[in-house]
């Protein structure tokens, strides 16, 4: 049986505009132009449930955007402790240097890649909160309307 | 200054009688909840936030942390401060790679997560191996560790400790499943934080509040040479290897990864994540202070009179500043620390026998109702006796090794897969199941090849092997070998489950009408 869906209403109209942080609003504008975009995943998956059959390319953006921010918080956390093991191994005098008397440049670095270290997982939270949370549930609240729109233009019950 | 350390303690032990009368009340509390395979290994998804950011330090802190790293920065100065800083950057990684796609995909161990797309039977026999391996070096280390502590804290015989700490972790764990582990963990992390916090803060009392002018006496007795480096990154190699398999095995760590299906959603595994690292940070922090405080205020040769290692330097000091209550509560803190990650090792030991092995290998996925409740329970009770007898067996070894090696293995066998199974659109059954399996194997052969086997244990002149912590190599075999053999072996319709879970990935399971459906024991 071929999964029809029809063109969803632009996403912006669908996730109640107004209570979204604009960043949010922004990303959901540029879903609502891929939606247009017809998906070939949906003869593969036309054997699945209904519910799994939502074409994924605002999905893919969303899941994307979400592992870009995640591999390059990853890849300044691997950087910043690697880079001080190499200063370890490679440049003990100029960690043993004193910027003050009692705190070497060495206990300083090593207590920044711990606040590093928090930084970075703040920065990772807030924007997962702010922005990834409501992206998802609006794609996931439009799916829902789909499969509900789909399942009463075919005339079977949701 | 004469120390009580070695001779029995009143305070200590009724401070651990005060302990083990709470954490088992909670396991009885625990147990009167405790009634379907979702509360036993999940804790009925009903852990908060901030109740598992606490479990999950306390679930990672462990007393070799504690005692180990305030020792080492007691005799050796900064280079602890390379310890600290390694186990703590993992977490952020975690956060970014592995909490919130786990908790969507999975519903009780991350072998779940390997196998959503997968054929289940290869790659389920494939994790529970790679689990397995983790959890047995990691007790071993364990349950050595509280031996000798104890003996060494309460006069207590060696025997009788490692007897006490598998008992002990038996009933949390057979009666109490996730939820009194969970909350054992939740007190061993207050108690082991603010013990550490209250005995920094009557160090740098001494020293106007300053941490900088506690560095600057410990220089001035020591040597400017005590905050630089020293000998511990000789060989810059061993240092990245090492590096490598602590910021990446605690994204494979077993007994970690279970935890973060104990709570509603991804949003809160994520949130909880935050918390950990910002507890296991400023865990670190605090033991550097207490190390320096211990080097300048006792001194190095005689936190090493009492225990070669250094670990006596946390418990001396807090002997010195707070008198032998204040060395009784530090003590039996170290002891309850134990305990609280024992049982975490042992649940998720229980947790890949009975779920990963026997429901969904033996059983096909579909177990008897009831059954997986009480082969959970089973593999419980033999995994405790299985830890006595290793703790045993391995009197008296230096296992400090083997806490590298279970990260090691957590590093190579099972974050790779989980990776690739997750992220990557080609990986196939054959690639994950290869991935685990020559990642875990690899990591054992060369560690056995390396000189902590090699010239340590079996006394040769060389080891075949030169590096102590296998990860520089064997992480990079296990993704090469879980691709390659995704390409040469890849399942038929990989593509279409792949994209199948994608969705999943990101919103979770669908809802709580699914709940009704899961396996009600």
């Amino acid at each position: 049986m071929q999964y029809h869906t029809p063109l969803p209403p632009p996403l912006a109209k669908a996730s109640g505009h107004g209570k979204l942080p604009p960043i949010a609003i922004a990303w959901h504008d540029r879903v609502a132009r891929l939606r247009g975009t017809p998906s070939t995943e949906l003869d593969t998956l036309s054997m699945t449930s209904a519910s799994r059959s939502a074409p994924l390319s605002p999905m893919r953006t969303v899941a994307r955007a979400r592992l870009r921010l995640a591999a390059a918080l990853t890849a300044i956390m691997v950087t910043v402790y690697f880079g001080f093991l190499a200063l370890v191994a490679w440049a003990p005098h100029t960690l043993a240097t004193l910027v003050r008397p009692g705190l070497s440049l060495g206990v300083l670095l090593g207590a920044l890649v711990i606040v590093c270290a928090w930084v970075l997982t703040y920065v990772y939270v807030r924007w997962a909160n702010a922005v990834y949370d409501p992206m998802v549930a609006a794609e996931r609240d439009s799916a829902e309307r789909d499969t509900a729109a789909a399942a009463s233009f075919t005339g079977s019950a949701p | 200054m004469n120390t009580s350390i070695g001779q029995p303690n009143l305070v200590a032990i009724l401070f651990f009688a005060l302990f083990m009368f709470a954490t088992l009340g909670i396991t009885w509390w625990a147990a009167r909840r405790t009634r379907t395979t979702e509360d036993f290994y999940a804790a009925g998804r009903s852990v908060t936030a901030g109740q598992n950011g606490f479990a999950l330090a306390g679930d990672f802190m462990s007393a070799a942390s504690f005692l180990g790293i305030a020792g080492l920065v007691a005799t050796s100065g900064f280079d602890g401060l390379l310890y600290s800083t390694g186990w703590l950057v993992g977490w952020p990684v975690v956060l970014f790679l592995v909490a919130e796609p786990l908790r969507n995909l999975g519903r009780y161990t991350f072998a779940d997560v390997v196998a959503a797309r997968l054929n289940p039977k290869p790659v389920r026999i494939a994790a529970a191996i790679g689990t397995l391996a983790t959890i047995a070096f990691y007790l071993i280390a364990q349950m050595v560790g509280a031996g000798g502590l104890i003996r060494l804290l309460l006069g207590i015989p060696y025997e009788v400790a490692v007897v006490g700490v598998g008992i002990a972790m038996m009933a949390y764990v057979l009666f109490g499943g996730m939820l009194a582990t969970t909350w054992v963990q939740i007190v061993k992390a207050v108690l082991l934080l603010g013990g550490a916090a209250i005995l920094a803060l009557l160090v740098l009392s001494r020293f106007d509040y300053s941490p900088i002018a506690l560095f600057a006496a410990a220089a001035e007795q020591y040597g400017s040479a005590v905050l630089a480096p020293g000998k511990l990154v000789s060989k810059p190699l061993d240092a990245i290897s090492l590096g490598l398999a602590l910021m990446f095995g605690t994204a494979g760590l077993p007994h970690i990864l279970m935890r973060f299906y104990t709570v509603p959603d991804a949003r809160a595994a994520r949130t909880s994540v935050f918390i950990a690292t910002a507890l296991i940070g400023l865990f670190y922090l605090l033991t550097f202070v207490l190390g320096f405080g211990a080097m300048v205020l006792v001194g190095p040769d005689l936190i090493r009179s009492v225990d070669a290692g250094g670990n006596m330097a946390a418990p001396l000091l807090a002997e010195l500043l707070g008198g032998t209550p204040f060395l009784g509560f530090i003590a039996a803190v170290a002891f309850a620390t134990i305990l609280a990650v024992v049982a975490g090792l042992a649940l998720s030991g229980a947790a890949a026998i009975s779920h990963d092995l026997w429901a969904s290998v033996v059983r096909a996925g579909a177990p008897k109702p009831g059954e997986e409740l009480i082969v959970a329970r089973v593999a419980t009770v033999g995994l405790a006796l299985v830890a006595i007898a290793l703790g045993i067996v391995f009197k008296g070894q230096n296992v400090a090794f083997m806490v590298g090696l279970a990260f090691a293995i957590a590093a190579s066998g099972n974050f790779p897969a989980l990776l690739l199974s997750v992220f990557w659109k080609h990986t196939s059954t054959v690639g994950a199941a290869a991935s685990m399996a020559i990642g875990t194997a690899t990591t054992v052969t060369l560690i056995a090849l390396s000189p902590a086997i090699q010239v340590d244990v079996l006394h040769h002149d060389t080891a075949w092997f030169p590096l102590r912590n296998p990860a520089l190599v064997s992480i990079p075999i296990s993704f090469a070998v879980g691709m390659i053999a995704s390409r040469l072996w890849p399942d038929a319709d990989g593509a279409a489950r792949y994209a199948a879970i994608e969705r999943q990935t990101l919103v979770g399971h669908e809802a709580r009408r699914s709940a009704a459906l899961e396996t009600r024991a």
